[in-house]
């Protein structure tokens, strides 16, 4: 659905304005159909840039971006996605259900199927009896569900959400993360930019991490943190000793086997191997 | 082209429910009825000074929704990100830039029709109240056209505003550039004519001549469509712009198509950062 080869990417400089920045150095991922791909990093990693490349608001200076099979990246291929921005503005004095015939509209949606598939979003992103509010009235929050069903009103395969969970209180995340898993469920493509990992983690399986314009992982969450998982041994007097290493582990084993009253393994979760990806990066 | 109706619609709406649109187009109004008084003051031009007075107002009340709210169309768009939500469509940048354009344009005409109606409303009631006397002629079909002419004054000024829109970001840079555009347009003509008064047929200021005729080719001289006269004159547009009346007309809308389309070529190129 989506493969970055070898992209570079470059802001150039601007007058009383910060110098050029290379932005993406020679990234290369892809999202393939029917999986879901979360793509973090801190801040400046290239995550917004990756998705400005993709949604063709930007062109690259090398490499290729293939969305949907296509290089070129003709508008109409935006009938097939649907985008969330990370900052959900629209004109503010618009309704939602506006919004919603716009967005149904552009794709070439007749009246009715607009009215009832925007029926149907608003009630599951429990905004319904708002739709006739102005989108200026609305709550951060709010305007971030009446987002999410523009994104969705074409019913799209391919979804690019852009801190899907920015705005939202605890129970809207969890709406949020259960409306994706459904959408996943349906076979659509996500790839989806978070800031929040333990959100990612009940999200996706796979990741990329991104840093200083470089991926520098891109594969499964479980093979990430299996290989830096710590060891607990709890011991006959109430001890317990966390190990790191294979080897240092037999050697305790071997050692203490008869004080050894239970052990465990404690794996490393998103967050630590994050960090710790980040931390080993040697440019 | 359901898409470049779609997006004329949402800036149309966006337009009309904004409180200061409504406020310049109240002001403007109030203004026009303001012009009622002047029947106690002038006696034989009192036709002229009201349908001059009118079409001012018309033209300034016009300049100020380009320069104060559709210079910031495009900008707004970018500087608050909803050009992102928008694009997310399949709009082309092609489509996007005539959507917001036809939008605007459909404001700019909705509010100078109100403007357009009250003045001729009021020129029919002075001319009633004074009598034939005072106030001989007016031509309804040649307010139309002078209307028209004034709309197409403005309607190229938005086109240059989308233009710059479409080449610099911020909307503060585009309001001065299409300000500055208005002033040498305004002024051109003047140079140019006391430039060959000055100067007559001198071989010397042939040069500077056709650099300020050339110069008419990208600041176009707007006075030929200022009709107003044409609306309480005995003769025809023809007579008073020396020229046939479609011809000004059609250069102009043959102008604004050159602009709209390099506007668009240009947008089509641009990153948005």
């Amino acid at each position: 659905m989506i493969q970055f080869i070898e992209v570079h990417k470059t802001y150039p400089k601007q007058i009383n304005r910060s110098p050029a920045k290379h932005a993406l150095k020679g990234v290369s991922f892809a999202l393939n159909q029917g999986k879901t791909l979360g793509l973090i990093g801190q801040n400046g990693a290239g995550k917004s840039t990756s998705i400005r490349l993709i949604m063709g608001y930007m062109r690259p200076d090398q490499g290729e971006v293939i969305v949907l099979q296509d290089e070129k990246n003709n508008p109409s291929l935006r009938q097939q996605i649907g985008y969330l921005p990370e900052t959900s503005t629209f004109p503010p004095n618009l309704t939602c259900m506006e919004l919603l015939y716009f967005a149904g509209r552009c794709c070439d949606m007749p009246r009715k199927a607009i009215a009832e598939r925007a029926e149907t979003l608003l009630k599951r992103l429990g905004i319904w009896h708002d739709r006739n509010r102005r989108l200026s009235e609305y709550s951060k929050g709010m305007q971030q569900r009446a987002s999410f069903a523009a994104a969705l009103i074409h019913d799209p395969q391919l979804l690019i959400l852009d801190e899907p969970m920015s705005g939202l209180d605890p129970i809207g995340r969890s709406e949020i993360i259960e409306l994706i898993h459904d959408l996943r469920s349906q076979g659509k493509s996500i790839l989806f930019c978070s800031h929040l990992l333990d959100d990612v983690e009940r999200i996706t399986g796979h990741v990329a991490i991104l840093h200083q314009g470089n991926v520098l992982y891109d594969g499964a969450i479980a093979n990430l943190c299996a290989d830096h998982s710590d060891w607990s041994i709890d011991m006959r007097n109430g001890e317990t000793i966390s190990v790191k290493h294979e080897e240092k582990l037999s050697l305790i084993l071997h050692q203490h086997a008869d004080q050894i009253v239970g052990m465990r393994q404690i794996g490393e979760n998103l967050q630590d191997a994050f960090v710790r990806v980040i931390r080993e990066y040697q440019p | 082209m359901n898409r470049i109706i779609a997006l004329a619609r949402i800036t149309f709406l966006n337009g009309l429910r904004r409180n200061a649109v409504w406020g310049l187009c109240l002001f403007a109004l109030v203004l026009e009825i303001c012009g009622m008084f002047f029947v106690d003051f002038f006696g034989r031009d009192l036709g002229r000074v009201i349908s001059d007075f009118q079409f001012s107002i018309m033209w300034a009340a016009g300049m100020i929704f380009i320069l104060f709210y559709a210079v910031q169309a495009i900008a707004w768009d970018e500087g608050h990100r909803s050009i992102d939500s928008i694009l997310a469509r399949p709009i082309s940048r092609t489509e996007y830039v005539l959507g917001t354009m036809a939008g605007l344009s459909l404001l700019l005409l909705c509010f100078e029709v109100l403007l357009g109606g009250l003045a001729a409303a009021e020129l029919l009631w002075a001319r009633s109240l004074v009598g034939e006397a005072y106030f001989p002629v007016f031509s309804g079909l040649h307010f139309c056209v002078a209307w028209g002419g004034l709309q197409l004054i403005l309607l190229a000024h938005l086109t240059v505003a989308m233009l710059i829109s479409a080449v610099i970001r911020g909307a503060f840079p585009v309001m001065l550039i299409t300000l500055a555009y208005s002033l040498i347009c305004s002024g051109l003509p003047v140079v140019r004519a006391s430039m060959s008064q000055a100067h007559g047929g001198n071989a010397s200021d042939q040069g500077m001549v056709t650099v300020l005729q050339g110069m008419g080719m990208l600041f176009p001289d707007f006075g030929r469509l200022d009709l107003k006269d044409a609306v309480l004159s005995h003769e025809g547009i023809e007579a008073l712009i020396g020229m046939q009346a479609w011809l000004p007309f059609s250069m102009i809308v043959l102008y604004m198509v050159l602009i709209l389309f390099l506007a668009c070529l240009i947008y089509q190129r641009r990153d948005i950062l």
